[in-house]
């Protein structure tokens, strides 16, 4: 089907604005709070504070070894000599030596192997014995009332019936939990609980029931979460001012190295031709690990006719349109007469070739030799590039070759071939010009190549 | 890796194009600049994809996200000497959440929109008439069908990438393909027809 047909009658949605920006800073942030599997890590997760978290607030106060902090943002700490924590949003913590108290809020933790390192909730102690676990704490209605709804939930929050809970699931290792009431000992993959009731072992059912119940409750420790957060914004401000301006700073150096990037990526407008448009040098360069690129013509069976805007453009004249409409078609019927009988034995089956066209079948031959001999695919790929680059003689009409250099030699060689026919009635440098102007269809290639050649 | 540009070349992140080898070695290493440098060059395809599967609605943006973050954490055992391009294998995890997300969540009407231009009245009313007529065309279609036609014909999968994507065997996607294409083929075809 005719892709450019298609494309009017079915438009699509374009990237937002800042997508990127927003995709690589989850990435980055997501990143923070992942580490190596043999560093005993795990999470302390409190949703009472979730809501505080739309307050653009952070906070750290202290030193490693002692100290507090509470979260605007997802944010990194590190705790004593052994240990760090990402607070999300709203959180807050205190720690003085390996002894953490997290009242509330959600916190992921991350604890080198070593003595003992405990984090007390006000549900109870939550022991590392070398380890990789999560737990959720919070507040939940106490035993009897977890069938309430949200709307008497708030209700209860209101009235301080709530009961503090932290919900445990253990990854990797073993954790202690302890309470006045007891205390259990997890292992890996298994759930606990600590509450009023104190410290038992849950089953998946249980825990999702007692994480349902923290969510439902997470409204009520807003009121107080929000005065605490209120006491610190003077500070807060003060230090985002200063964040604001590192990060301005930051932006500039991303600026500057994305340039960089840019120009070693796409470069070839600097160099004073169409990237596309590549000469023995160029090739020996892709020779070196076997890449091929190439520009053709856009497929056109019946020839393509540049519109009068684009006539005007290319500063062409009507007369011009037939010669650039005959070129097209020529050039469809030598990469055709190349590329079909190459697609038909790779699929078997000519009816399916005539469907999906030069562009689809030049990927499913190479596709399919690559799962036959991927080797050979690789070799031949090289030494397209290789007689490209004048390393070795140019084949004799490309026949008796890898299916893959009768296919990469006649692609890659489509540009010349098309630029002599425009040359015809255009001349060769205004050919040149048209070839590669911006005014006519065109598509590109890029295959990554197999690596440098084993020596 | 194919990229079609009518006329002339299209912007380096318009689609097909592969990213460098270089870049993409820095991006599965975590080079922050790098991965950036690869959501700029594969965000159109993902959202033209996404779009067409889903409808032009607003959880078009939270996949796009979910799918290059589940590409930045699978990234590391990408192996680019391998079978699958990159964009291949970045828009079948598209296509995996976009198809999770239309079954957990049935959808409305979906939005397929017209384009519009400036020409005569007859003429964009009969075009407005016939795009609309591809649009109900697009809409019928079952999601397997859809996402087999989306994949092949906008964004150069073979067939055996798409079967690989919709997790069927290669036959099974050629009649899907067919059909697709048999349904579709009378409105565009009466569309082409256009002067």
């Amino acid at each position: 089907m005719d892709r450019r047909l298609l494309e009017e009658a079915w438009p699509a949605d374009e990237p937002t604005q800042g997508f990127a920006e927003r995709v690589v800073e989850r990435a980055r942030t997501e990143r923070a709070s992942r580490r190596p599997s043999r560093v005993p890590r795990f999470a302390l997760a409190g949703v009472a504070l979730a809501a505080a978290a739309t307050l653009l607030l952070w906070l750290a106060l202290g030193t490693e070894s002692q100290g507090s902090m509470l979260a605007r943002e997802r944010t990194e700490v590190r705790i004593g000599s052994r240990a760090s924590a990402v607070l999300e949003a709203g959180a807050s913590v205190e720690w003085r030596g390996p002894e953490v108290r997290q009242a509330d809020g959600e916190i992921f933790y991350r604890v080198e192997p070593g003595g003992a390192f405990v984090v007390k909730t006000p549900a109870g102690d939550v022991s590392v014995l070398g380890t990789c676990f999560r737990v959720r704490v919070g507040q939940a209605p106490p035993k009897g009332e977890a069938e309430m709804k949200r709307r008497d939930l708030a209700v209860a929050a209101g009235g301080a019936a709530l009961a503090a809970v932290a919900v445990v699931t253990v990854y990797e290792g073993r954790v202690q939990l302890s309470h006045a009431g007891g205390r259990v000992t997890l292992g890996a993959g298994e759930s606990g609980k600590l509450g009023p009731d104190g410290a038992k072992k849950v089953t998946a059912d249980e825990l999702a029931d007692a994480e349902q119940s923290l969510k439902g409750a997470s409204g009520g420790a807003l009121a107080t979460a929000n005065e605490n957060l209120a006491r610190d914004i003077s500070e807060l401000n003060r230090r985002l001012k200063g964040i604001e301006k590192e990060k301005g700073k930051l932006e500039e150096q991303l600026a500057t190295a994305e340039r960089e990037l840019a120009k070693r990526t796409d470069g070839g407008a600097a160099r004073g031709r169409h990237e596309f448009d590549m000469d023995q040098q160029d090739w020996s360069e892709l020779a070196k690990d076997g890449t091929i690129k190439y520009r053709h013509p856009c497929f056109k069976p019946s020839g393509w006719k540049p519109s009068a805007e684009q006539l005007e453009e290319l500063g062409l004249a009507p007369d011009d349109v037939e010669p650039i409409d005959a070129a097209y078609k020529r050039s469809y019927e030598r990469l055709w007469k190349t590329i079909r009988p190459l697609c038909a034995k790779a699929i078997g089956n000519a009816e399916v070739v005539d469907v999906l066209g030069p562009d689809t079948c030049t990927h499913v031959v190479v596709d399919a030799l690559r799962k036959q001999e991927n080797s050979g695919v690789g070799e031949a790929m090289r030494q397209v590039a290789e007689a490209r680059a004048g390393q070795r003689p140019a084949p004799a009409g490309g026949k008796d070759q890898h299916p893959v250099f009768e296919l990469f030699w006649g692609l890659t060689g489509e540009m010349s071939a098309f630029e002599a026919d425009l040359a015809q009635s255009f001349g060769p440098e205004e050919a040149k010009r048209l070839a590669y102007s911006k005014g006519l269809c065109a598509g590109h290639s890029t295959f990554g190549g197999p690596g440098p050649r084993q020596k | 890796m194919a990229e079609m540009a009518a006329p002339g070349d299209a912007p380096p992140n318009a689609g097909g194009r592969e990213l460098d080898p270089g870049t993409l070695a820095r991006a599965r290493s975590g080079d922050p600049i790098a991965f950036r440098a690869f959501v700029v060059r594969y965000e159109r395809p993902v959202f033209a994809l996404l779009s067409r599967l889903l409808g032009r609605v607003p959880e078009v943006e939270d996949l796009a996200q979910e799918t290059f973050l589940r590409a930045f954490r699978a990234l590391p055992g990408f192996d680019p000497a391998g079978p699958a391009r990159v964009s291949t294998w970045l828009l079948t995890i598209a296509t995996r959440l976009a198809l999770d997300a239309k079954k957990k969540k049935r959808p409305e009407p979906c939005a397929v929109e017209l384009a519009t231009e400036q020409t005569s009245p007859e003429r964009l009313a009969r075009r407005q008439e016939l795009r609309a007529a591809f649009a109900r065309a697009i809409d019928a279609l079952p999601d397997d069908q859809r996402a087999a036609f989306v994949l092949a014909e906008f964004h150069d999968f073979s067939l055996a990438e798409v079967a690989e994507a919709l997790e069927v065997p290669v036959a099974t996607l050629k009649t899907r393909l067919f059909r697709a294409r048999e349904k579709l083929a009378r409105a565009l075809e009466e569309f082409k027809e256009e002067p």
